[in-house]
């Protein structure tokens, strides 16, 4: 076996070895882009990470091919209550834990959308990991919903609330105003 | 100082002191409700006056918030987090509100003014607003006349740093929803997080509180 060989085999098993490391812990559920009133500038896209492995994973950089940019923004609020949105040089998902990017906290922040995005479409972004890997992650379009900014970062069950059609949500409202 | 210059001021105080009383006597705001959660100003206070156009780019002013109950929030469309969450409230509100049987006849409307004048041209504005509901108002102008809004009302922004292309700043702001009376005086202010169900709630009981 001469050297040449050798060079593609051990690059074929540090790859092996190497590429699927982080991207197979980290689980992504839920991943969605709120729709945007058109000429829109800046989109956000919102998901659940859970890493199910044994070391943190950072999230260094986020693209997709329908953003001119990607961010991760986190949103705070300052003692005078205002409220801002900065970027975070990484986001880290500590080992068996799960971090929620939901609306009032963490975003992906999408600016300069190629083209019009509606509920329904599919948006692809690459993730690159602390491992110094890639993943994609696929997310759908929908619009946001009403309760959107009573939860923050953890609450993210009510969130599919997002499912729900606009008329159901109606009768729930109204029904809840009933027992007031 | 002599003393029947100190008579006269105790006389003096006296009779302002009476005179303050006697004024608010009858001014004494009935009870809050107790359904009220939010912040509530029992007595209102007259806006400023301001000079603003609407998404049309006609002239909106102090007098267009006369004669209907009024919803502000102030933002930017290049706000994807915030300011789309909050007008989605406000476009449930409405929706709801549009909706309930003893109150769907109360005059008002749902206003989105502008702190991002640069980029929120009236163009920009008017298709930001009809995306959440054809009859909503969104209002830019002038940074000074803007400012008499906020400053008055304790509504409060700021600009970051702009990115690498001068455009991709963002801007800080108070999240709170004010509520304006018929007579446009600032009524109540909700704080976020926004419910829909809270601010329909208040709505109702605050304009039959007003009504009392
Ligand atoms: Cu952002």
């Amino acid at each position: 076996m001469n050297n040449r060989y050798l060079a593609i085999i051990s690059l074929a098993v540090t790859t092996l070895l190497s590429t699927p490391l982080y991207a197979a812990d980290l689980d992504v559920s839920d991943a969605w882009v709120a729709e945007a009133p058109p000429m829109a500038a800046v989109m956000a896209g919102y998901m659940t990470l859970h890493n199910k492995g044994k070391t943190g994973i950072k999230i260094f950089n986020v693209s997709s091919p329908e953003f001119k940019s990607a961010e991760i923004h986190e949103m705070t609020t300052d003692a005078n209550g205002m409220m801002s949105m900065s970027p975070i040089p990484h986001l880290e998902i500590k080992a068996g834990k799960s971090v929620t990017l939901a609306p009032g906290g963490y975003h992906l922040m999408l600016y300069g959308p190629k083209t019009r995005y509606k509920q329904g479409d599919k948006i692809a972004f690459k993730f690159v990991l602390s491992d110094n890997t890639s993943m994609e992650v696929k997310a759908q379009v929908r619009k946001k919903v009403g309760h959107a900014m009573d939860h923050g970062h953890m609450d993210h069950e009510h969130m599919q609330h997002g499912d729900m059609p606009m008329h159901e949500g109606h009768e729930q409202m109204d029904h809840s105003m009933h027992n007031n | 100082m002599k003393r029947s210059q100190v008579i006269l001021l105790i006389i003096v105080g006296g009779l302002s002191l009476w005179l303050g009383l006697w004024l608010s006597r009858d001014k004494a705001p009935a009870p809050i409700p107790e359904n009220i959660s939010s912040t509530l100003l029992p007595q209102g206070r007259l806006l400023p006056e301001f000079h603003l156009v609407n998404q049309e780019n006609q002239p909106f002013s102090r007098d267009d918030l006369v004669g209907k109950w009024s919803f502000l929030f102030f933002g930017y469309t290049h706000c994807p987090d915030v300011c789309p969450a909050a007008l989605t409230t406000m476009q449930w509100a409405w929706q709801i509100l549009g909706n309930n049987k003893t109150h769907q006849n109360i005059p008002r409307q749902m206003v989105f003014i502008s702190v991002d004048p640069r980029r929120d041209t009236p163009e920009v504005m008017k298709s930001y607003v009809k995306y959440f509901d054809p009859s909503f108002i969104g209002l830019t102008g002038e940074l000074p006349e803007i400012d008499a809004l906020t400053r008055n009302l304790g509504i409060l922004y700021a600009y970051t740093p702009e990115g690498k292309d001068g455009k991709n700043y963002s801007v800080s702001h108070s999240g709170q929803i004010l509520l304006i009376d018929p007579k446009a005086n600032l009524r109540a202010v909700f704080s976020p997080p926004h419910e829909v169900d809270k601010i329909v709630g208040n709505f109702i009981s605050i304009v039959d509180y007003v009504k009392e």
